[in-house]
This record gives C-alpha cells, sequence and structure tokens, in this order.
C-alpha cells in the first residue's frame, strides 16, 4: 500500500522543504487547515522539515507567512521535474519507449523459416509450401497450429515420410524425413532382340540376357540385330527370352542447326533509374516514388540482406534500376552467327547423346544458305562411342 | 393533538443528532501498532509538535505522546499518523 503511495507521489512530483523560524506548530496547523497534503514531517533542532505536494507547494507560502516563518526547498523530486528537466531531450526518451516497444513486439512474430534434413527435396520448396500454408517470416507466431500444419505439409508434399516443426525463439526449425522408394523390380518384358540405333563398328559387347549375334571390331547396319532373344540350349532346343545388354559401337553423327542473321536487339539508353523498397517481414515500404517511365524499358534488381553476428533479421532491401530500352535491328556478323550456332549445337548434342557417350572428334562445317545472305547454315560432325542397343520385340508370324 | 405528536417527534430527533455529534462523530479513533506507530483520527489541531513529544487537541481533551524520534508521518485535517519510538500516550481532559 505504502509502495503503491510512493510511485503515486513520485508520478505527480512532491517537494522535501525545510520551515525556518516563526512558529513552526502554528504553520502545520494552518497548512492542515487549508487542506494542503504533508507528510515525512520531523524536527530536527527546532527547522521542520516536511514534503508536500508540487501542485500545493505554492500555498504553503500563505501559511508560513501566517506563521512568521520561511520555506526553503531542499529537494524535488518526481516525473513533472524530470521531464521538465529533460524536455529538450525528448527524443531519447520517446527512442527509448519505441525501442522498447520494438522489443516486446517483434519477438512475437516469426523472423525465419529453416527447413532441415533435405536429400533430394528442395528445401526452397519447403519453404513455399510453408508460406501457402500461412507460415512465413512475419507471421504471428500465437497463431500457429504446429499439429495441423505438419498434416497439411505431409499431405502437400508426398515424398516427405516424417515432419517435425519447433519454433525456437523467432525461428521456426523444419525437420524433414525423406521417403525411401524401394528400386522398381525388372519385369521381364516379352521376348525381345536387341537391335543397333546407328551404323557403327563395333567396340565392346556386354550380353546380360540372350545370344550374341555380332563380336567386337565388327561393322553393323541401323537395324541389325546385335543380341538375339533366341536361345538354345544344349539339348538342342530353343527358347524365346527378354534379351539385355549394351553395345557401345564408334559412330558418325551429325547435328545441324540454321540461325537467323537478322536480329532485334534491344540497347540500354540513358541513365539508370534507382529506385529502392525497404522489405520488414512481409511489409514492403518504397522508400523512392519515382514514376516509371511507360516506354520500354527494362528493370534489375538486387537484393540485400542484413546480418547481425550472423544471424540474419528479416529486413531487405531491394534497388530496382530501370533502364529504358531501345529496340533496333541489326545484322549478324559471320562470327557472331557461328557462335550462336554453335551454342545451340552444343546443347542439342547434350540432349541427343547419352551421358555415358565419349565424343573422339568434332568437325564443323557452315555455309550461308539464303541467296539475300539472311541465314546461316552449321553443321557439325561428331566421332563417337556410345551405346546403341536398342529393344525390338521378336513378332511371331501365325 | 397531531400538532403536539408532530412536536415531540422533531424535538427527539434532534436530540439524537446533538447525542451522535457529540458522542459518536465527535469522538478520537485511535489505533497502535506496536510502539512504533500511531494513528489518530478526530484530531481538531497540534498543540505542540517536537521529536520527543506530539500533543494533538481532539473533543474534550488533549492526547500527548511521548517517546524520541517522533515523525508526523502523514498529516490531514482530521487525522495524523506518528511514527517512531513511542514511550507512553497521555489523555488530559
Amino acid at each position: 500500500m505504502l509502495l503503491i503511495l510512493d510511485i503515486v507521489r513520485s508520478v505527480r512530483g512532491y517537494i522535501e522543504f525545510k520551515v525556518m523560524g516563526g512558529n513552526p506548530d502554528k504553520f502545520l496547523n494552518l497548512a492542515v487547515r487549508e487542506r494542503n497534503p504533508l507528510w515525512d514531517v520531523r524536527k530536527i533542532n527546532g527547522d521542520l522539515f516536511a514534503k508536500s505536494t508540487a501542485e500545493d507547494y505554492k500555498k504553503l507560502h500563505i501559511s508560513a507567512r501566517k506563521a512568521n516563518s520561511r520555506i526553503r526547498i531542499l529537494k524535488k523530486k518526481g516525473l513533472p521535474f524530470f521531464t521538465r528537466k529533460y524536455k529538450s531531450r525528448m527524443g531519447i526518451i520517446v527512442g527509448v519507449l519505441v525501442f522498447s516497444a520494438v522489443l516486446l513486439i517483434l519477438p512475437l512474430y516469426l523472423w525465419k523459416v529453416e527447413v532441415v534434413g533435405c536429400e533430394t527435396v528442395n528445401p526452397e520448396e519447403v519453404k513455399k509450401v510453408m508460406c501457402d500454408l500461412g507460415v512465413s517470416p512475419g507471421t504471428f507466431k500465437a497463431g500457429i497450429n504446429i499439429p495441423i500444419l505438419k498434416q497439411q505439409l505431409m499431405q502437400r508434399m508426398d515424398s516427405i515420410a516424417w515432419v517435425s516443426i519447433n519454433l525456437k525463439g523467432s525461428d521456426a526449425i523444419v525437420e524433414i524425413k525423406e521417403k525411401q522408394f524401394s528400386p522398381e523390380k525388372e519385369v521381364q518384358g516379352e521376348p525381345s532382340n536387341i537391335v543397333a540405333l546407328y551404323d557403327g563398328k563395333i567396340e565392346r559387347l556386354e550380353t546380360y540376357r540372350g545370344t550374341p549375334m555380332v563380336s567386337d571390331g565388327e561393322v553393323v547396319t541401323k537395324g541389325q540385330v546385335l543380341i538375339s532373344g533366341i536361345v538354345e540350349d544344349l539339348s538342342g532346343g530353343s527358347r524365346f527370352v527378354d534379351a539385355e545388354g549394351k553395345v557401345y559401337a564408334e559412330t558418325h553423327r551429325i547435328i545441324s542447326q540454321k540461325v537467323s542473321m537478322n536480329r532485334v536487339r534491344a540497347h540500354n539508353v540513358g541513365d539508370e533509374i534507382k529506385r529502392y523498397r525497404v522489405k520488414i517481414f512481409n511489409f514492403e515500404i518504397p522508400i523512392c516514388f519515382r514514376k516509371i517511365p511507360d516506354e520500354n524499358c527494362t528493370c534489375e534488381t538486387i537484393e540485400r540482406n542484413f546480418n547481425i553476428c550472423g544471424y540474419k533479421i528479416p529486413v531487405s532491401i531491394y534497388k530496382d534500376g530501370i533502364y529504358m530500352q531501345e529496340i533496333c535491328a541489326e545484322k549478324l556478323s559471320e562470327e557472331e552467327a557461328i557462335k550462336e550456332a554453335d551454342k545451340l549445337i552444343d546443347e542439342r548434342a547434350l540432349q541427343e547423346f547419352a551421358e555415358d557417350a565419349k565424343i573422339k572428334n568434332t568437325e564443323h562445317k557452315s555455309r550461308i544458305t539464303s541467296s539475300n545472305g539472311e541465314e546461316y547454315y552449321r553443321e557439325c560432325h561428331y566421332d563417337l562411342v556410345e551405346n546403341i542397343s536398342r529393344k525390338e520385340k521378336i513378332v511371331f508370324e501365325r | 393533538m397531531n400538532f403536539k405528536i408532530r412536536r415531540n417527534f422533531s424535538s427527539e430527533i434532534k436530540k439524537a443528532n446533538s447525542y451522535m455529534k457529540d458522542n459518536v462523530f465527535s469522538s478520537v479513533h485511535i489505533e497502535m501498532r506496536s510502539n512504533r506507530e500511531l494513528i489518530l483520527e478526530g484530531c481538531q489541531k497540534i498543540e505542540e509538535y517536537d521529536e520527543n513529544i506530539v500533543k494533538i487537541k481532539v473533543p474534550k481533551m488533549c492526547v500527548s505522546v511521548f517517546g524520541r524520534s517522533l515523525e508526523l508521518r502523514c498529516l490531514s485535517p482530521d487525522s495524523l499518523v506518528v511514527s517512531g519510538f513511542i514511550c507512553s500516550v497521555e489523555f488530559l481532559t
């Protein structure tokens, strides 16, 4: 009770004063009669020491004058005197209050979502699903229902066998265990032969099932049977199997590509227009309000994140660099056409050739095909060793 | 007859009011906590105040509190709190 009283007095402000001379007892009676609150009254060496509220102090002078005494202020304490003293430094106090509010409010929200335990699953994909389910930096922590969230995540992602979500401070840590899929059981299919996919010279033959019909060093043509699905046993009988094997042969492959010499390109003109945005949790606050021109332009965005002692905080600054563009038609030179054609040919080669194919030699040939020089034709000849086996079903004629 | 009853009734009310004023509302209430604190309600005036003696005028008497290091912890128009080491309390009628 007394503590509450002290707090109230401190908030309202009080003054400790000394009454000297005259009749201190009369002063006390007059002050009390005028309903001036007094407390901690004590007498030391004839002088009266007491405390009163800051508002009522002015009225005490009247009582002191009537009692022929003098009042002297000893101390001024309380919030009104404190604020008056630091009135010119209100910014510090406001800053402290804002900081305290930020310190109390920010930990109520999620700052980071971390995914651990991923082997084949992309962690960004898990984060995207979590975001769709309403869990991302900026989510109110108390509103997260973890058991339901776990169920929903497992329903959305089939490759997850087990998931655990823990809220550690302001981080959500999602630990997942992926499903272990069993390998597909090899099912023996219908009787088939292994035939050549391309013409070539056999370098190596690996027969797993069936009867080999060719040997190393032999030249084969496209469609020729390399491993037969007919197997003869020792007693002279034969049976039909699904032939299996790998046949590596030296082949000659040609990949060609046409490239148009006429090109439409966009060039950046003028100065870069910069725009900045601040993102706090999921809220984007534009700093610059410069208008984007309506004409052709391109925008490059650079994101800058901030760390405190290695911990990523949910504050990012985005810089948009906007360039005006001018579109113009141009003609490629021969070198540029060759470069582009080679790039396209290499991409096609990666797709068409098997992973275990080894390229022994390459030869490029090129020419301009159209009469007005608008098209460039480029060929690439590859000598490589690759697996030319292809299954072909054995057809039984009735 | 009715006038006589009404007159007696009003005089009785006046008598009861004066009795309440003199005996109930004008009485002093003293509460002590060990010998360290004395709470007095119904004071009219402080006759004398010193660190060894506090004389308080109350209706129909004077209360003197003797001790050492006496302080008036709280003062209001009709009550006060005396704290310190109280040795004795005297009532002078």
